[in-house]
């Protein structure tokens, strides 16, 4: 297996210190850090993401493998912004108002990093106007809307309607969460759903790069 | 229908004492299913869909009645057969504990943690048993190192919450019930309230009462949809 294959595995299994010193390791032996990101990284998180959704491991395995990431992450990123590598595009993401559930906006921001795209996370129960302020300031070409709870997804038409009425016609709005289906998307006028934090990597450069 | 209708039940165990207190379904034709099945949504409509199934079958019946919310979209997608299906327009459990939408709407102020004897007796609710249970599963899967991170993610979660609020809906195990409540608020630094249920959605769910602004019918061959609005539910029709 190479170190690349051993570090996603790692990042699949949650394993840290193993992710940390793979990484370094890779670093060490010359590997340009987008690409340990992007064939390391990435494909760890996809693989549990994809056992998630399959209901082979639960929230627990997610949580260990993002902090696997995230910790790689903290040594990779000062390497990427000194070797001039700049997010190609910038996207808000949030948790809708009313709603206090941050794990899978946080693995779809991680996911996002991933992929080169910069990403500004205002957290969770997010006022519409927020999302807006947010999307002008940072002049974002794109925004994610999470939510978890049945009785918070109203909010996510609410805060469609906000993005829009502000004039922001062309930001991409893509929304996600366990009630979210594509019906639900088209119904409220949000250009994608998200089925997990991988697909939301895809859905998102698929809308901005159409 | 003049007579009240002769009812098939599905019901999660969550209202094991509630329903045991105010309604009396006749037990040949009512089905528990397993509590917090909302947890994995397509094994609970696949649950569901079996029972309705099964119960459809029974010549006995004019209906078949859910004792359900939304649940995490689990009911969503739920086919009815010849007899008509009939569901609370609630997005879970805890507004029928309540009575109504609108008083859950009310009391949901998003710091409130709600607490009855079924989620109790799961040891599903935040407080201390909740705790030792999940570090002892835990720690079957993980080093110790993840097991002292995943529990601190777990207290992260509730942070945000500052009040437990016990549903009193009269059971003869609400005293032992509500002390339990709040020595989880105590553990967790919350403020703790006992509140009154009221089984009126409960009761007109058994008795027949189905107005259409508190109960979704679903006529025979439709099927159950999630409706992102206040009424929570509507049908799709059979073309």
């Amino acid at each position: 297996m190479s170190e690349m294959n051993a570090l996603s595995a790692a990042v699949e299994k949650g394993k840290r210190n193993d992710a940390k010193l793979l990484t370094q390791q890779l670093l060490d032996a010359g590997h340009k850090p987008l690409d340990i990101v992007e064939q390391g990284l990435v494909p760890g998180m996809s693989a549990i993401g994809e056992k998630f959704k399959n209901n082979e491991v639960f929230v627990p395995e997610m949580l260990i493998a993002a902090r696997a990431m995230k910790e790689c992450m903290i040594l990779l990123e000062p390497l990427l912004a000194k070797a001039g590598i700049k997010p190609k595009y910038t996207a808000v993401i949030g948790t809708v108002q009313g709603d206090l559930h941050d794990i899978g906006k946080n693995l779809v921001a991680m996911m996002w990093k991933g992929a080169n795209i910069g990403v500004i996370d205002l957290g969770t129960n997010v006022p519409p106007e927020k999302f807006v302020e947010a999307i002008k300031a940072h002049n974002a070409q794109a925004v994610g809307l999470s939510a978890l709870l049945t009785t918070t997804m109203p909010a996510m038409k609410t805060t469609v309607d906000a993005i829009r009425a502000a004039g922001l016609t062309s930001t991409k709005i893509l929304i996600g969460g366990a009630p979210v289906t594509a019906e639900y998307a088209k119904e409220i006028g949000a250009d994608a759903y998200g089925t997990d934090a991988a697909s939301a990597v895809d859905s998102l450069l698929a809308l901005l790069e159409a | 229908m003049n007579a009240a209708p002769r009812i098939g039940l599905i019901a999660c165990s969550v209202f094991e004492s509630e329903l045991a207190a105010h309604a009396h379904p006749p037990s040949a034709t009512l089905r528990w299913h397993e509590i917090a099945l909302h947890d994995r949504p397509d094994v609970l409509r696949q649950r569901l869909q079996e029972s309705i199934d099964e119960l459809d079958q029974v010549e006995a019946l004019d209906a078949i009645a859910l004792l359900y919310g939304l649940c995490g979209r689990g009911a969503a997608g739920l086919r009815a057969g010849r007899l008509p299906l009939v569901i609370p327009r609630a997005h879970d459990c805890i507004t029928v504990f309540l009575g109504s939408r609108d008083r859950f709407a009310r009391e949901n102020d998003g710091t409130t943690y709600f607490y009855t004897p079924g989620w109790n007796r799961a040891r599903r609710v935040p407080g201390p048993d909740r705790e030792a249970w999940l570090r002892e599963d835990l720690a079957k899967r993980f080093e110790p190192d993840d097991v002292e991170f995943l529990l601190e993610s777990e207290r992260v979660t509730w942070s945000h919450y500052s009040r437990a609020a016990f549903i009193d809906l009269g059971t003869p195990d609400a005293d032992a019930e509500a002390a339990y409540a709040q020595r989880c608020a105590d553990t967790l630094g919350w403020r703790y309230d006992r509140c009154a249920g009221d089984p009126a959605l409960l009761r007109d769910l058994l008795a027949g009462h189905w107005d259409d602004k508190r109960f979704q019918v679903v006529p025979p061959r439709g099927e159950l949809r999630h409706a992102p609005t206040d009424r929570i539910f509507d049908v799709k029709d059979e073309p």
